[in-house]
């Protein structure tokens, strides 16, 4: 028994593929979804449950090659993932005992060669074909449910004359819509290469017949519920790991044909390998931690929520106020980037970095493996992070996360940017926002646009840039920048404190946390380098000991936060531990929870604010709230109102709008019910700290009741790579019932149109009639614990291998879509952050671009790991084109290489919110007057739209 | 623009996988006629393969604003009149009825090529003591030439099949129901009458159903999966 047991053990292990991710350690990984804050800037929801990953058992996880032997019975197995190699002469009755005693995992391969390759009529085909099967549950199989996914294909040499796709026959394509099938990728035929020195016995054999052979690789995925998030919304994914199993099976197969001249697996002219030829065959036994690794990490990392496009909503919506929140978090958060992390005043590192991302905004909406059979060429923009601290980078990958610019799910939210555009003027907000705040000055920055020699930004870029610029731009700037110039490079030193001064040797590593940072609790702030005495909070009695060095520290805390996007939350803790719970621990060490008291959130209270030393538990303003260990974590008191709901219908004033008689939140110590969703946010905003508005605003909104990003209590709610319409998705099918009973069960009306025509009206009304429209969430991730090709944006741990992992998924992007997509101008590029060394640089690469006048190097001659999938000498691959690596950095201490006059026009409206939300209440305009919101409204509308 | 065809198709006894019903989407209303059958068509098929409509008519039409064109027009006929959407779509058939294995009706099967498109298909079977075996194989197929489109929808096709496949299977059992209770016997098969091959007919699924605009209200179901489909 015990025998049986550790043998049953040992076959499970056969594979050191990670344990599926909801049992590694997820439950009770400190690192999940505790911070609410952070789930509803990044993922747009307070709840956990969304972003809970899927319980998929990598045991089930499965890759079979088999070959069709040619009869409807005669099917090989080549490879099977699955199977174990036993020698014959270990011990058979053992082996019977335990296919007999042990419960079955995995489905027979003959069953699943019944799927692959179909058991009713033999077809001739050369053609890939695609299936996916629902296999069967049942108690033998365990209760798992799978899904088949196969790939059939040929190895022949026979010239397919069939017709080739997108080439409808002509008199239907000026008809009505062409019949044109397009796979989500295309792949090029594999095609037999007759050895050289054998071709004279092959074409003794074989002169008048083809030799072909038909395959099948086959996925088995496990699924916890839905096909769509697992296996519909990767499928781009998954096709492009299907073809490239698909091009190692067929080399090797291939290369097992040719070495031998007599070629003793061709008879009769078909293949005939023998059982599991390819069994031990390393390249493709790597592919099934491949595809678990890829499974995992594209169905249980959540996508970020297109912060882009709810903002463009809110700012569009001013009436509706929806998404305020959203807005407001990433201003803040902007702000708090450059009063925290840009301590230089020469520093212009998030202002180089959003005008790069500018510059690509809707190209890294793209899904790097997609092909747009309309466009003759493809561009992959990636945005990588590398960074050690993913608490910080989190901050960073929402500031820039609201810069892409997805217009399928703008549209699909009900908006259009063309329209946003036109109502977001900067021209329409300039009165407003000359008068609302006093600053002034003329753009700092070159009126010329910098021209960089080795950038090379396509049309459609400049053309963006030249959207961006125009409204702000120094021909065009508004009064407002045009008489008063902004001083910008001031602004730093001004919002300095003296709390800010204790933490300066930590902020000037950039990037560090500062670990000790919690025993700050001053609470006065005086030692500011730029005397604006105005601006410090401390002139802000009722707010009591918050300063400027509690906003630190609990930006530090939320640093040490628990937050953790859905990479995080899901740990290849097989790969040497999560990149997260090695950073928490690090900070878990310097920091004790153990004498919190919990409380539950949504009181009114504003706590987490502080975060640790003297100020754990202490009650602020009188309301006498305790911190949590959680609370502490949390970056921000959003955590607090996690109660409170968005009501769009109840909140009719516009963004910004203020309530000027509201009263002071902390001096209420509860909620007030206040109409405005934002309405009470300039009222808190009566420092000039940056961070003190950002503590007044989350304040103020806790006790209106109305802060909230949380998309399912609004119109929308999303799941880990879409988002819904509204609320209603889970009634579809039930909608779905009530359309097809009440066609069902009504006689149709019809008229005689013609002779032969009948005419059908729709049936009118409907009981339900639209369903809940979804679409998918660009590929943005917040954090991996390893690079992912498959991901636009992401943060990776520190690794020092990561930029050339980078240029080596760069090349496999070159030559896949090279090889299979028969497009012309393929560009791939990364922006790559290392938060740590404060350098951001732009890795390019290229091909079909005029290659005279730059070094080349063959793609299809490339070392990279894909270029083994493409070298069968006969498969008729296009000649390899040159490509050109470009390496720029943008960014790095001392280095300022971008677009200058773009990272002027960026670094000015950020100047000018800070400006905004600094000084508005001194500048003798009411904060509640719709001048603020317009001006804000403008501000941020300039670097979205 | 992608385009969708569904299809009703069925295993028929005499003629093999078939096609009974056909909607095609057009976004332009003035190209029905080229979708349409025309009167000199001969369609010599059993009852079992006709598309049975009111009037003795060959097509269905119907004009309904979508969400991105106000001119899309819906039509139906038993096979699509386009050669190349023809081939297509009788190689799906036969590869969903005939080659293709399923462990569980219930359970979709996607099948695609880029070749003849991709489709999501639903065999379902139907009680008929005419039929061998007692059953006649149905299977409602959503086909698109656009492979990502078919997937993107899987689980708005699959319920707007479930529930057309239910819908059908009421009626016939209610059929069957009715017509037990006015003949006044059980109309289950005994050995005799399941081994004679001369009991087996084709039956249309007008006739199963005891619905004579059955045809119809599949158009209009049709339409709206369509309609729904993102």
């Amino acid at each position: 028994m015990l025998g049986r047991l550790f043998r049953q053990q040992s076959s499970s292990s056969l594979h050191k593929e990670p344990p599926p991710a909801s049992s590694s350690g997820l439950g009770t990984s400190a690192n999940s979804y505790e911070d609410s804050y952070t789930r509803e800037i990044l993922y747009g929801v307070s709840e956990k449950r969304i972003l809970n990953p899927y319980d998929l058992n990598s045991k089930l996880f499965r890759i079979l090659v088999s070959q069709d032997g040619g009869s409807l019975r005669s099917k090989q197995v080549l490879f099977d993932s699955a199977h174990e190699d036993k020698p014959l002469s270990a011990a058979p009755k053992s082996n019977l005992t335990r296919s007999i005693m042990s419960p079955k995992i995995h489905h027979n391969p003959n069953e699943l060669h019944d799927y692959m390759f179909g058991c009713g009529l033999p077809t001739n085909e050369l053609h890939s074909i695609t299936k996916i099967h629902m296999l069967p549950v049942s108690s033998q199989y365990g209760s798992s449910r799978c899904v088949l996914v196969t790939r059939l294909f040929s190895i022949t040499d026979f010239q397919d004359s069939t017709i080739s796709p997108g080439s409808p026959s002509s008199n239907e394509s000026q008809e009505i819509g062409v019949w044109c099938p397009r796979p989500t990728l295309p792949i090029n035929t594999t095609k037999i290469s007759v050895h050289p020195s054998s071709t004279a016995s092959v074409s003794a054999t074989s002169t008048k017949n083809n030799v072909t052979s038909r395959f099948a690789v086959g996925l088995i995925i496990p699924l916890d519920d839905n096909v769509t998030e697992v296996i519909a919304n990767n499928w781009h994914e998954i096709c492009h790991f299907l073809i490239v199993l698909q091009k190692t099976v067929s080399k090797k197969m291939i290369g097992v044909i040719n070495q031998n001249e007599h070629m003793p697996y061709i008879q009769n002219k078909r293949i005939q390998f023998p059982s599991y030829i390819l069994a031990n065959d390393m390249d493709i036994q790597s592919n099934l931690l491949k595809l678990i690794k890829l499974i995992n990490y594209n169905a249980n990392i959540p996508k970020l929520v297109n912060s882009n496009s709810l903002m463009k909503l809110c700012l569009r919506d001013t009436g509706v106020s929806k998404y305020n929140p959203m807005v407001l978090n990433w201003v803040l958060e902007i702000l708090n980037w450059l009063e925290f992390k840009e301590l230089n005043e020469s520093s212009k590192f998030l202002s180089s970095l959003l005008a790069l991302v500018i510059s690509y905004r809707y190209s890294l909406t793209e899904r790097p493996f997609s092909h747009d059979y309309s466009s003759r060429g493809k561009e992959i923009t990636r945005i990588v992070v590398m960074t050690g601290n993913p608490m910080v980078a989190k901050k960073l990958m929402f500031i820039l996360n609201g810069m892409i610019a997805d217009e399928d799910v703008l549209n699909m939210l009900g908006g259009t940017t063309g329209s946003l555009e036109k109502q977001i003027s900067l021209d329409n907000f300039r009165s407003p926002l000359e008068e609302a705040v006093d600053i002034g000055g003329t753009v700092p920055n070159s009126p010329t646009q910098e021209t960089d020699v080795d950038t090379d930004i396509d049309e459609e870029d400049e053309e963006e840039i030249e959207n961006i610029s125009s409204p702000s731009s120094p021909t065009s700037s508004p009064p407002l920048f045009a008489a008063h110039p902004i001083p910008i490079k001031s602004k730093p030193s001004q919002s300095f404190s003296s709390s800010e001064n204790s933490f300066s040797n930590i902020s000037h590593k950039g990037w560090e946390i500062p670990g000790k940072a919690t025993p700050v609790t001053s609470t006065s702030v005086s030692n500011s380098s730029t005397p604006v005495p105005k601006n410090i909070p401390i002139s802000r009695p009722q707010r009591g000991s918050l300063s400027k060095s509690s906003s630190m520290a609990y930006l530090s805390s939320s640093l040490n936060s628990s937050l953790s996007s859905s990479a995080s939350n899901y740990s290849l803790s097989k790969l040497g531990g999560s990149f997260i719970d090695k950073w928490r621990n690090q900070f878990n060490s310097s920091v004790n929870y153990d004498n919190i008291d919990y409380q539950p959130p949504g009181h009114g209270s504003f706590g987490g604010h502080s975060f640790g030393g003297n100020s754990l538990g202490k009650p602020y303003g009188g309301i006498g709230r305790k911190l949590t260990s959680q609370t502490m974590k949390t970056p921000s008191p959003a955590l607090e109102i996690e109660g409170f709901h968005l009501s769009p219908s109840s909140s009719p004033s516009p963004v910004l709008s203020a309530t000027p008689t509201l009263p002071s939140p902390i001096s209420n110590g509860g909620p007030n019910g206040s109409p405005a969703l934002l309405s009470t946010i300039p009222t808190g905003i009566r420092s000039v700290s940056k961070t003190q508005s950002m503590f007044d605003l989350y304040h103020a909104d806790s006790f209106s009741g109305k802060h909230s990003t949380r998309l399912e209590t609004n119109a929308i709610s999303r799941s880990k790579a879409s988002i819904y319409e509204n609320h209603q998705f889970t009634a579809n099918s039930l909608k779905i019932n009530r359309k097809i009973d009440h066609i069902m069960e009504t006689a149709p009306h019809f008229e005689v149109a013609s002779e032969t025509t009948l005419n059908v009206p729709e049936p009118d009304p409907f009981p339900a009639h639209q369903l809940a429209a979804y679409e998918d969430l660009p590929p943005s991730v917040a954090f991996t614990d390893e690079f992912r090709p498959e991901f636009v944006l992401q943060s990776c741990p520190i690794n020092p291998r990561l930029e050339q992992q980078i240029i080596s998924s760069m090349k496999n992007d070159l030559l896949f879509h090279q090889n299979n997509c028969h497009v012309d101008n393929i560009t791939t590029r990364t922006i790559f952050v290392s938060l740590r060394a404060r350098e951001v640089k732009l890795i390019e690469m290229k091909i079909g671009d005029d290659p005279s006048t730059v070094v080349t190097t063959p793609a299809a001659m490339s070392t990279s790991p894909l270029g083994s999938y493409f070298p069968e000498p006969a498969v008729p691959r296009r000649s390899a084109a040159p490509y050109k690596t470009t390496v720029k950095k943008v960014y790095g201490p001392g280095k300022h290489q971008g677009d200058g006059a773009l990272v002027g026009l960026v670094e000015q409206n950020l100047h000018a919110m800070r400006e905004l939300l600094a000084r508005g209440a001194d500048s003798g305009v009411s904060q509640s007057s719709p001048d603020f919101s317009a001006a804000l409204c403008a501000l941020v509308s300039n670097l979205l739209c | 623009m992608s385009n969708y065809m569904v299809c009703l198709a069925h295993f028929c006894e005499l003629h093999g996988p078939s096609s009974i019903m056909c909607t095609q989407v057009s976004g332009d209303g003035t190209a029905v006629p080229k979708l349409s059958l025309s009167s000199t068509t001969k369609l010599q098929t059993c009852s079992s393969c006709k598309l049975a409509l009111p009037q003795d008519a060959l097509n269905l039409t119907t004009k309904t604003p979508t969400k991105t064109n106000p001119n899309t027009c819906f039509v139906s006929t038993q096979y699509p009149v386009f050669q190349s959407r023809y081939t297509a779509l009788t190689k799906l058939i036969m590869k969903s009825l005939s080659v293709e294995t399923t462990s569980d009706l219930a359970k979709p099967l996607f099948i695609g090529d880029n070749l003849n498109g991709f489709s999501l298909t639903k065999i379902f079977k139907i009680k008929d003591v005419n039929a061998r075996g007692g059953e006649r194989k149905y299977c409602f197929m959503v086909v698109s030439d656009e492979e990502i489109k078919i997937l993107k929808n899987w689980n708005i096709i699959t319920s707007y099949l479930t529930e057309l496949i239910s819908s059908i299977q009421k009626k016939v059992q209610t059929s069957i129901e009715h017509k037990n209770k006015v003949d006044g016997k059980h109309s289950n098969l005994n050995n005799e009458t399941y081994l004679r091959r001369s009991l087996v007919k084709p039956r249309s699924l007008v006739e199963l159903t005891e619905d004579d605009r059955i045809f119809v209200k599949l158009h209009l179901g049709a339409i709206q999966l369509v309609k729904d489909m993102s």
